[in-house]
């Protein structure tokens, strides 16, 4: 079993399954006022604005994150695993 | 296809993006964060992309505000959203930061954003007569001329001691924290001093505009974005007191008189060589009338 510092696969699994789903405000936002029938965006006169500039900021934050993370994963340098071979593909 | 399935179709494809969690987080962003969904918004340099390049004010002022202060962006998309114009978002933009302590209404030219965060530049010197302009019909002129220093704007000239600076400094000195935490009247006159004479230690209020115009502006960087609001806040308040001083010190004769005798006695008790020790409480022995 392929083991990262010390826990297993499994329970890698296991424990990014049981993160709880996050909650954007601003999806809430979205699906309450979803947009009417022939405009492309929900109309934001019936928002009150601080809770506009609490969602966008949640999202901007929530994004950039998500951004950086994304660069983190793909500066992340090759491990060798020896004790795992793939015979198919032995030369 | 007539206008009713084309509306049953978009009715259609709109709730099944809501109920895809990617989709929906893109129709989201798009929504309320349209920078994010530009590809090219994590390189935006405000100096290649927009000094240099289109100088488009809106998109530079959409960059910095989504960085530094997301409260204004929001504003702006809701602005966009409402079929604003590029100026009137643009300037609500300005109008906000603004508001939030930062002088945006000191810098209008093209490409102003690349310029960097714009700090006030309270300060004066006796020497430069474009600082004092603003000052010509206060109290400034006359507070000066306690310390012997002479100053006619209109001519461009100054008379003043050598020793101006350090009488300042010492009188400054004797006003001690007990003193003016007790007496707000001393408070006032020791920022009086500290403006008049370039020794608050906050930039605004030390540097006149020729001198801030010589430093590089802070970045707009929500740090140093930060920290230029405490500048200016702290900005406000010293010339507030200031300006207090000025009129406590024209109507309140007893404190005049109080400041001159110690001004004289100052300028008899300076070092005749090397300068006052600055960490010594009331190195030139001054009292005031409410001192202990």
């Amino acid at each position: 079993m392929l083991n990262l510092s010390g826990h297993s696969l499994d329970t890698l699994t296991d424990v990014l399954n049981d993160l709880p789903p996050l909650e954007l405000h601003g999806m809430h936002l979205l699906k309450q006022l979803r947009p009417t029938t022939g405009s492309f965006f929900p109309s934001l006169t019936d928002i009150h604005r601080d809770e506009l500039r609490q969602a966008t900021g949640e999202l901007i934050t929530y994004t950039n994150h998500c951004h950086q993370m994304s660069y983190r994963l793909s500066d992340l340098q090759p491990v060798p695993i020896t004790s795992f071979i793939i015979t198919d593909f032995g030369l | 296809m007539n206008t009713n399935d084309y509306l049953t179709l978009f009715d259609t494809l709109t709730a099944s993006m809501l109920d895809d969690p990617i989709l929906s987080l893109a129709y989201l962003a798009t929504w309320l964060d349209p920078l994010r969904v530009d590809p090219y918004t994590d390189e935006f340099d405000l100096v290649e992309d927009y000094y240099n390049t289109n100088q488009n004010t809106l998109e530079a002022a959409l960059h910095i505000t989504r960085d530094c202060f997301p409260d204004l962006y929001a504003d702006a998309i809701i602005g966009l959203h409402s079929h604003q114009s590029s100026q009137q978002v643009e300037q609500a933009i300005q109008e906000g930061i603004t508001a939030k302590g930062i002088p945006m209404d000191s810098i209008e030219w093209e490409g102003m954003y690349a310029f960097g965060i714009p700090l006030p530049a309270m300060g004066v010197d006796i020497h430069d007569h474009d600082s004092l302009d603003p000052y010509q019909n206060t109290y400034l002129l006359n507070f000066y001329r306690l310390f012997g220093i002479e100053i006619d704007i209109d001519a461009r000239e100054t008379i003043a001691p050598t020793n101006g600076d350090d009488v300042a400094f010492g009188i400054a000195l004797s006003l001690t924290p007990d003193l003016r935490e007790q007496h707000l009247i001393y408070e006032r006159l020791y920022w009086l001093l500290g403006w008049a004479f370039a020794m608050t230690g906050n930039s605004s209020c030390d540097y006149t505009p020729e001198i801030m115009e010589q430093f590089q502006p802070l970045a707009w960087e929500p740090d140093d974005v930060e920290f230029a609001i405490a500048i200016a806040t702290e900005c406000d308040e010293i010339m507030t007191s200031a300006y207090q001083a000025l009129t406590d010190l024209q109507e309140n004769e007893s404190l005049r008189t109080e400041l001159q005798r110690n001004i004289a006695l100052a300028q008899k008790r300076l070092p005749k060589a090397g300068k006052i020790n600055h960490e010594q409480v009331n190195p030139l022995g001054l009292s005031w009338a409410y001192s202990n």
